[in-house]
């Protein structure tokens, strides 16, 4: 193989014709995506322009992750709505919807929120009452309705006045009265402050969970470090070949038009081995024996 | 040969004869013999002259082992420095058996994250699938780590034609060292291996003759490389292990990497171990990169 010198102008086309392989990558990438080859014959394109979210959805790959992500931004607001829509249609079908879900007012003023189960034929309940800042207590599950409304009803909260005592002698008035710095006192309103009138939704908003970000960051992450050790590796391995001397390449190169540029010898290895090199032969003593 | 030689018409240099596979030790140990009796030393300023083992280890190494990648058996090429051209086998098949687990029991996971996600799948199919990846992942996975432990480890230097030269069994195992014997194709012993410790900061191969005694050892030459190859893999190659021959409280030779990606070794000896044989060396070198092979991903090893 002829060994052609490195010089300047060698290496300026090696050096350009690298950057240029870099360089024009989206380029190529560009042009051979939209070869006419790889283009649908004139007759099969559609004629009207899709809808561009559709076409987001039904051809971009990335539909079914965008959908999942809408599944899971879906909030318990959300959920109720539907549901709430749900029965709306059933309703407008002529389907008979009972109502599962009632709000009862305590005579204390207490809010009771009692959920209708279906319990082998029978309809059984489950209530919550109101606490302070709009929040709801579970009271009891699997009684009838009117048992559900008298354990609110002897319920005592804290600021209420004193119940008689029972007659079994066990109930609020003998158990050990909260200590005061632990009762959940309403907090006091500060001025200017208004206290709305409807109760504000109890809508839980959705925690994104940390660890999609986390793996997107660390796949970053390692894709960097691939891409260094590429280039790593690309300029070490550049630099061990002998006709590349980008790094420390000591005696493979000879100058261009030299008498060992021409040559077709190859020239002599780098390596460890200085005693294989030949070495110049003395003059021929003449043989007397 | 030897007649060819007394012609030498510059009876005061050694001149290097080209090589003849196969190469004939004991016909150049002759020559050399004849040469050295024969001929008085230079007074004075000399140029190095050779020795005999000079000469026969710069004809014998250095010794190329080549991966062949992509295969499934573990495969290598050896080219030793007199030209001969032979191969090694060793099965890779618990490893390739615990990476079809692991990638099974990813697809596992991948299903059953799908059947989550989408409520109206149909039970039947999705059962399948998820049952049919899970039970071949689990099965493959441990079968594979099975083997892998208790199965005797074998790696076989052949030439060519396929006859069998030399052959890596192992002989003693436990959980951090291990004993191999190299044998030739007779069973007869000509070396012992030890891998010990684990191997943390650098690798250490240990090579005994068949009577117990210390050989040479195979060391790595950086702690950083080995440290950095716990942590990145050997990233493209970069991190891949470079050996270092130590015998007798000297460096006896090298195991340079060659190639892109550094999977090629090159053994190179400037000192003379007169019983090891180069293709013994190149058996060995072919073991333990069958035995430790860098990963791309952060691994013990």
């Amino acid at each position: 193989m002829l060994r052609l010198g490195m010089n300047a102008e060698n290496r300026k086309r090696v050096y350009l014709s690298c950057i240029f392989a870099v360089v024009s990558l989206p380029g190529g990438a560009h042009a051979s995506l939209n070869s006419p080859s790889l283009k649908l014959p004139a007759e099969l394109e559609p004629t009207t322009n899709w809808r561009k979210d559709i076409v987001l959805e039904a051809r971009s790959p990335y539909a079914l992750m965008r959908l999942t992500k809408l599944k899971n931004l879906k909030t318990t607001a959300d959920t109720f709505d539907l549901i709430g829509r749900d029965a709306n249609r059933l309703k407008n079908l002529g389907a008979k919807v009972e109502k599962r879900l009632r709000a009862i007012q305590t005579d204390k003023g207490r809010r009771l929120l009692v959920i209708e189960s279906i319990h082998r034929d029978k309809p059984l309940y489950t209530g919550y009452v109101n606490g302070p800042k709009n929040t709801y207590a579970f009271l009891a599950s699997g009684l009838h309705l009117a048992q559900v409304v008298t354990a609110a009803e002897s319920l005592r909260f804290p600021g209420d006045e004193p119940q008689l005592p029972t007659e079994t002698g066990i109930g609020p008035e003998s158990a050990m009265p909260m200590p005061e710095e632990m009762r959940d006192a309403p907090r006091a309103v500060s001025a200017g402050e208004t206290i709305p009138e409807k109760p504000q939704p109890m809508v839980q908003t959705y925690k994104q969970s940390p660890w999609p970000n986390r793996l997107k960051t660390l796949f970053g992450w390692t894709m960097l470090l691939l891409g260094i050790g590429f280039i790593w590796r690309l300029i070490s391995w550049a630099g061990s070949r002998k006709s590349l001397p980008l790094t420390g390449s000591t005696t493979s190169t000879a100058a261009p038009g030299s008498a060992a540029a021409l040559t077709q010898l190859p020239p002599f290895k780098r390596g460890k081995f200085t005693s294989l090199t030949p070495l110049p032969l003395p003059k021929k003593e003449k043989q007397t024996a | 040969m030897i007649s060819e030689f007394s012609e030498n018409p510059y009876p005061g240099i050694l001149v290097r004869p080209l090589p003849k596979p196969p190469y004939d030790a004991a016909t150049s140990l002759a020559r050399t013999a004849t040469k050295r009796t024969s001929v008085p030393r230079l007074s004075g300023l000399s140029a190095p002259s050779p020795t005999l083992e000079e000469i026969v280890y710069s004809d014998r190494y250095p010794v190329v082992v080549k991966r062949r990648r992509f295969r499934f058996w573990h495969k290598s090429v050896v080219r030793t420095g007199t030209g001969n051209v032979l191969r090694t086998k060793a099965s890779r098949l618990p490893r390739l058996m615990r990476a079809w687990g692991l990638w099974s029991l990813a697809a596992a996971w991948v299903v059953a994250h799908g059947i989550a996600e989408s409520a109206g799948a149909d039970p039947l199919a999705s059962a399948f699938w998820l049952n049919s990846f899970l039970w071949f992942g689990l099965t493959s996975y441990f079968t594979g780590a099975f083997f892998g432990t208790f199965a005797k480890k074998r790696l076989e230097l052949e030439t060519t034609a396929g006859e069998l030269v030399y052959q890596v069994r192992r002989i003693a195992g436990g959980i951090l060292t291990s004993h191999f014997s190299l044998r030739d194709e007779l069973g007869n012993e000509h070396l012992r291996l030890q891998r010990s410790g684990t191997q943390f900061f650098k690798r250490r191969w240990k090579f005994y003759d068949r009577l117990g005694g210390a050989g040479p050892q195979i060391v790595e030459r950086s702690y950083l490389t080995a440290l950095c190859r716990k942590l990145f893999g050997h990233l493209w190659g970069n991190f891949r292990a470079r050996y270092t021959i130590w015998h007798n409280g000297i460096t006896v030779g090298s195991i340079e990497r060659e190639g892109f990606t550094n999977d090629r070794f090159r053994i190179e000896f400037w000192k003379e171990v007169p019983t090891l044989d180069p293709k013994l060396v190149a058996t060995a070198v072919a073991f333990i990169d069958h035995q430790d092979p860098e990963r791309w991903h952060p691994w013990f090893n």
